[in-house]
């Protein structure tokens, strides 16, 4: 009896001795210990060594990580670019920006010139035919844009669905464009598309420009103005396209 | 047979519940062991060793499981249950109310003997064994040992003999 006892104390004592070490992590240690002497030498040494220049292999895959984002976004610009193209019959003359010029932001410096057949007056448009500028001045390999949002711009426009109703857009600080000279009589509506008109010899018709934001007008006044808030963000620019 | 089971199963209930509303109390009463007590009236009362060997180790880790130390209660309650059932196979070999009543106060002395002495040796410091704190510990001594005297006493005028040609 004393035997059975024993016999039956000592069973249980390891037991709780067992879940000690199974709680505390040891059966777990030991099982990777065992694990591991199956492994082969050097899928071990891997294991237990990691390289030393992984801080550098990760710098590495992060810079190329970021410059492979930059040439997707870059291919789906020239992608709308094209689609624009196939779908107007434009002659398109693809280019990118270099600068902006140090004394007006609002002018962009391209590195397409007169040898690629640029001329001043030309519409600089991006994605599915939203215009965002003007040629200005063409040197032999680059030309200066203006943009619209500048305020020395002007641009004849039509607003509305049915494009009936025009107007004069010029910029506004460097940030937005305004609408003015659109008759008193006719209604205009926020959100309303507003797109180029057939007034100048360089620049398409339809070409989209932006929606309209606020209306101002007074009953004094003969002429309504608005705001007009451009469909893309002006200080992205990368990859344009000059219709010749 | 079943029977038998269940009442365990129940007693082990009562011990956790004791437990939890034991330990939101100040004053000692944190001192009282309600599951000592379950393992005692189950040493006491049935005669398989298995069963009542498994049954203190089942409430050790469930005691160990609210506790910094793991095992400690259910290595101590091993051993008291070894220690007695060595006493009652040698020296104690009748099973009267007194020799119940000496069992449980060995059982207790044992019981705090062992946690002073890991706390004396490896610091670990479960239960504080200060001054004020041995006033309790021999409070809940005593109310540990009225219950298990209580308690068993009951089930053994009110089943045992009752059926006492049945083996339990």
């Amino acid at each position: 009896m004393l035997k059975q006892n024993l016999k039956v104390f000592l069973i249980l004592l390891f037991t709780v001795v067992f879940f000690i070490l199974l709680k505390n992590g040891q059966i777990f240690d030991l099982g990777l210990v065992f694990r591991s002497s199956l492994l082969s030498e050097k899928a071990m040494s891997n294991l237990l060594n990691p390289p030393d220049d992984i801080q550098e292999a990760y710098k590495d895959l992060l810079a190329e990580n970021n410059r492979l984002k930059a040439l997707a976004d870059e291919n789906q610009q020239l992608k709308d670019l094209l689609d624009f193209k196939k779908e107007k019959q434009y002659n398109l003359l693809v280019a990118n920006v270099l600068s902006r010029d140090p004394v007006n932001r609002n002018v962009l410096i391209l590195d397409a010139g007169a040898n690629e057949g640029v001329a001043i007056g030309q519409a600089i448009v991006v994605n599915n035919g939203i215009i965002v500028g003007k040629v200005i001045d063409v040197t032999t390999d680059s030309c200066e844009v203006r943009l619209l949002i500048d305020k020395q711009t002007k641009l004849g426009v039509k607003i509305g669905e049915e494009h009936r109703i025009s107007g004069l857009l010029s910029g506004s600080l460097g940030l937005t464009m305004e609408l003015s000279y659109i008759p008193q009589n006719q209604e205009v509506k926020k959100n309303d598309l507003v797109v180029t008109a057939d007034l100048e010899a360089g620049i398409p018709q339809g070409l989209v420009v932006g929606r309209v934001e606020e209306i101002e007008y007074s009953e004094g006044e003969l002429f309504k103005k608005a705001s007009v808030s451009p469909l893309i963000d002006y200080d992205t620019l990368a990859i344009v396209a000059i219709i010749k | 047979m079943i029977m038998k089971y269940i009442v365990i199963i129940l007693m082990y209930l009562i011990g956790i519940y004791s437990f939890l509303m034991l330990s939101f109390l100040n004053n000692g009463w944190q001192y009282v062991q309600p599951f000592l007590v379950i393992v005692l009236l189950v040493y006491f009362n049935i005669n398989n060793d298995w069963l009542y060997y498994t049954f203190a180790l089942i409430c050790g880790l469930t005691i160990d499981a609210f506790s910094g130390v793991f095992g400690l209660h259910a290595i101590i309650y091993l051993a008291i249950i070894f220690i007695l059932k060595n006493l009652q196979l040698s020296i104690l070999t009748s099973k009267n109310i007194l020799t119940i009543l000496l069992l449980t106060i060995l059982s207790f002395i044992i019981f705090w003997l062992l946690f002073w002495a890991t706390n004396f040796i490896a610091s670990w410091d479960l239960y504080s064994f200060s001054q004020q704190s041995w006033k309790y510990i021999f409070r809940a001594l005593g109310v540990d040992t009225l219950l298990i005297i209580l308690l068993h006493l009951l089930y053994f005028n009110f089943f045992l003999r009752k059926h006492v040609t049945q083996s339990f």
